[in-house]
């Protein structure tokens, strides 16, 4: 039998065969084609309805991108990108509070560079924020390896086809709606304590840089170039964890915002005019603080913003709901504060 | 020993390993399991005492288990 | 870069195909080598020399014991060089630190031992696969069954093959050697059949086993809290997640080879249709198995040692008792090689020791089978028997998976105590599925994807060629049905945010 496709016998390849070859082609070209169709009718379906709905929870991290979707247009000031880091450490509405700032953060666990510039799109899309905040522990999240090309891979093509993105949504069927999923712009509520252990080489003066991966800082000069078209200011900053921050991450952290020109704010540096206690202020030994510990980081960051001259929005009445939310915000942040203040020391 | 006389007595051996199998006929004995590998080691110690040579791990190959002709061929072959 | 990725699956493979194409025939095999080792330093940066090593001691020990051909001793000599040092290898590299935490243990109690510390062993990527091919090359080489293979590409490929790096299945020289130099255009039948078959291998693992995956990792975690039936569910769940996963990445690598017109060795014969433990292992990782029975198994049982104790037996004992123990002594070192070679855990040393002792009592009962089976009039053919001779396999399936998954031998008793501990049926009922991370949505797609395994399976069981009968089925009922795969990977897949990645089960082997 003659190999069809053998380079030595090419010349030999009858019409017949040479017309098979033909309508395969054009068969694979006519089943992709309608592959495509399916796959942009069932993005721009599942689009529709993940926007639509009111219930989130069963989305987990991509809850945050619908909630952002849903704040009023053009109402948020200041943007916060980042991790878990970043919803952990900053809390909107007691921001709010402060200085009558409007701000939110869409932080989610584990994102990527590429995810949060994706982020920032979706953000200006209805937003015009005049800052955006960004917690940099997400610089070295790993990219150069195989896992980091095929994060990059998978947010392109959930951007392409968001049908990826909302795959989950068929898990809301038949399930009652559930609505208890309170958002505080962002901010995730933690009361659970977890003392740090020794801390004694937490920030220990180090020279050595650790170097941020060329294709994270070049990401992270994609998404300064996007906020200066925006015209918003991009700020860097590094909430206090005694798991993720060593010296020589924020050298490289702080080498690399003096070559793009980027303010950096490390808040390790400040854990103790902070007054956190290592002993109390973590839920979970040191990688993420709880609502004692976002306090202060919080507070420490209300001072910050407000000497950016950004606008007090208190008295606006297109803001009234911020108010009553931040009210309700606060009875639960006191709550949980007097708890972790009363835990004994683990 | 004839081949004939040789594979009535291979008959014989295996029909005292199970009796409820037409050998004559088969000739996937291996491929479709009907002898299994506890069945294939009492059926190399019978043949070795039986016609006097010696199977050796290289000779476990199903082409020579297959079916009583294939057994009787390799038997000849290792009598050389 | 496990198969089941996107990187693997949208770029590598692909890219791979392309070169290989455009490629003139006879240079073709050097593609495949390029993109063989090329996966390989992607997975093992460096470790590649390991494989280098290997692939090039080899083909030398194989030439030069072909070239020793009259001399015997010699041409031993160096075949038994070549299978330790393989062997060493793999026990160095996977292996010491096992060895020095067991020394540790044994000194612990004499007064000035110091302890070992461990070593820092970085492990190759599929170092368990291509050994034991290269063990199984040199035997065949030796045995005088295949000639020594002049072209180094072709023993090269033989080892590192791409799509079978991580996880098998393990060729036999015989198996696949001539076809990957063969260097076969690509056929249109071929890349579609491929990729079908990759798909329905996604949709077994996405679908089914990762989601799976959260229960199974909340049930062996936390087994303490757990007893009866919920323990049950543990030994359940994990075979099934195991055979979802580990079948669908074969599918997802046959697939693989398939679109280059290369077909690799079946790893998967419907392995719970099994009516006995030895059938199951007849049908469940298939070439594990051959490989046990061909290199090890064989020698062992034609070595002079167990033909002088069956001769002595036989003659002393009688027939059954010499069948038992060369049972025992042909069954002992496969099982406990099977056992060592998943890893250095007690608890894969009792995986092994189990199947042991199962297939041996098989042989040991089958007197009793038989007798049975004259009183009862019961036969393997009869329907309910038949059944029920399933549903027993099951059971030490489940069984075996559960210590086999758990999280050390200590471990595994004690859940196997808990078995016992009440039979506790309303834990289930009243929710406690529900509390393993996984909601009613994903049970109704978990017992969906089952069923259309099992229907599939049931069909492969009964000899139908359900593809070959779908492809030549008119086009809008083929597309239809590849579509609906398509689109049930894609929506109802366990993949993205908000779920674990799981990494392939197989490769850690």
């Amino acid at each position: 039998m003659i190999d069809m496709a053998d380079g030595n016998t090419l010349g030999t390849e009858s019409r017949a065969e040479k017309r098979g070859k033909k309508s395969a082609g054009r068969q694979a070209a006519v089943f992709f084609l309608i592959l495509f169709l399916m796959l942009c009718l069932s993005s721009a379906l599942f689009y529709r309805v993940a926007a639509s709905m009111t219930d989130s929870a069963y989305m987990k991290r991509n809850t945050i991108k619908t909630v952002l979707l849903r704040e009023e247009p053009y109402t948020i000031d200041v943007l916060v990108l980042g991790d878990s880091e970043s919803y952990t450490t900053f809390s909107p509405l007691q921001v709010w509070m402060g200085s009558g700032i409007s701000s939110f953060v869409a932080g989610q666990s584990a994102q990527t560079m590429s995810e949060a510039r994706t982020m920032l799109d979706i953000a200006l899309e209805h937003q015009k924020p005049k800052v955006v905040l960004m917690e940099t522990n997400m610089l070295y999240r790993d990219t150069v390896s195989l896992k980091g090309i095929q994060d990059s891979f998978y947010e392109r093509a959930a951007v392409l086809f968001p049908v990826f993105r909302y795959h989950n949504l068929w898990k809301a069927l038949g399930q009652k709606v559930n609505n208890d999923g309170e958002y505080w712009k962002g901010y995730e509520v933690h009361k659970g304590v977890k003392s740090c252990g020794n801390t004694d080489h937490y920030m220990e003066a180090d020279s050595t840089v650790k170097q941020v991966s060329s294709v994270n800082s070049r990401i992270l000069s994609e998404i300064r170039q996007k906020c200066e078209d925006a015209g918003a200011k991009l700020i860097l900053y590094s909430g206090p964890s005694t798991v993720n921050y060593s010296m020589d991450k924020h050298n490289g952290i702080a080498q690399l915002a003096k070559e793009q020109n980027i303010p950096y704010l490390d808040l390790n540096l400040k854990a103790k005019e902070l007054g956190m206690d290592w002993n109390r202020d973590s839920f979970d030994g040191g990688d993420h603080l709880n609502d004692a510990g976002s306090w202060k980081v919080s507070m420490y960051l209300t001072r910050y913003l407000k000497t950016l001259h950004l606008p007090d929005h208190r008295e606006d009445p297109a803001y009234s709901d911020w108010n009553d939310n931040a009210q309700s915000f606060l009875k639960i942040i006191r709550a949980n504060i007097m708890e972790i203040q009363k835990t004994k020391q683990t | 020993m004839t081949k004939e006389d040789m594979k009535k007595e291979i008959m014989n051996i295996l029909n005292d390993i199970d009796d409820s199998i037409d050998y004559a006929s088969e000739e996937h004995l291996i491929d479709d399991h009907i002898l299994d590998s506890f069945m294939i080691i009492s059926l190399v110690s019978e043949l070795e005492d039986a016609f006097d040579v010696r199977i050796s791990a290289a000779d476990m190959i199903a082409s020579n288990f297959n079916s009583v002709d294939e057994m009787a061929d390799m038997i000849l072959h290792l009598q050389k | 870069m496990g198969y089941n990725e996107l990187s693997y699956l949208l770029l590598f493979l692909p890219a791979a195909l392309i070169v290989y194409q455009v490629t003139p025939a006879r240079y073709r095999k050097f593609v495949l080598l390029a993109f063989s080792w090329l996966y390989f330093f992607l997975c093992s940066r460096l470790l590649i020399f390991y494989l280098l090593g290997t692939t090039v001691g080899v083909y030398l020990l194989a030439i030069a014991m072909y070239r020793v051909q009259e001399a015997a001793s010699r041409k031993k000599l160096l075949c038994a060089a070549g299978v330790a040092g393989l062997f060493g290898v793999l026990l160095y590299v996977k292996y010491t630190n096992f060895f020095i935490r067991v020394l540790n243990q044994l000194g612990a109690g004499n007064s000035g031992w110091q302890e070992i510390p461990a070593v820092k062993i970085l492990v190759p990527i599929g170092i368990s696969y291509y050994t034991l091919e290269a063990v199984g090359y040199l035997l065949e080489v030796y045995w005088g069954r295949q000639k020594a293979e002049r072209s180094f590409v072709r023993v090269a490929l033989f080892l590192s093959f791409f799509p079978q790096t991580m996880e098998g299945p393990i060729a036999r020289w015989q198996d696949t050697a001539m076809q990957l130099t063969e260097g076969h255009g690509l056929t249109s039948e071929n890349l579609r059949d491929g990729s079908v078959r990759i798909l329905w291998g996604l949709f077994k693992k996405m679908l089914i086993a990762d989601r799976l995956n959260t229960a199974v990792n909340a049930l062996f975690t936390n087994y303490t809290q757990y007893q009866g039936a919920m323990t049950a569910v543990s030994g359940i769940f994990y075979a099934l997640q195991l055979y979802m996963e580990f079948s669908g990445v074969v599918d997802i690598i046959l697939g693989s080879a398939q679109m280059f017109g290369i077909r690799l060795p079946e790893n998967f014969r419907q392995p719970f249709f099994s009516q006995t433990a030895s059938e199951f292992w007849r049908r469940w990782h298939i070439t594990l198995g051959v490989w046990c029975k061909t290199y090890l198994f064989y020698p062992v049982t034609t070595s002079r040692l167990t033909m002088r104790w069956n001769r002595f037996a036989r003659k002393k004992c009688g027939k059954y008792v010499a069948r038992i123990g060369v049972t025992a002594i042909a069954l002992t070192p496969v099982w406990l090689f099977n056992g060592l070679w998943h890893g250095p855990q007690w608890n894969y040393i009792f995986y092994g020791i189990y199947y042991l002792v199962l297939l041996w009592l098989e042989e040991v009962l089958v007197p009793v089978k038989k007798a049975f089976y004259e009183k009862t009039g019961f036969s393997s053919s009869h329907t309910f028997w038949h059944l029920f001779r399933i549903l027993r396999t099951w059971i030490i399936i489940f069984t075996g998976e559960m210590f086999f998954r758990a999280a050390g031998l200590r471990a595994g008793l004690e859940m196997f105590r808990r078995l016992f501990q009440g039979v506790h049926l309303s834990a289930i009922r009243e929710g406690g599925l529900l509390q393993l991370g996984l909601d009613r949505m994903d049970y109704r797609v978990i017992v969906l994807g089952t069923a259309a395994v099992f229907v599939y399976d049931l069909m492969k069981e009964r000899k139908v060629p359900v593809w070959e009968a779908i492809v030549q089925k008119r086009k809008a009922v083929s597309w239809t049905l590849v579509y609906c795969l398509i689109f049930a990977i894609v929506l109802f897949g366990a993949y993205g945010p908000g779920y674990q990645k799981v990494d392939l089960i197989y490769a850690g082997f």
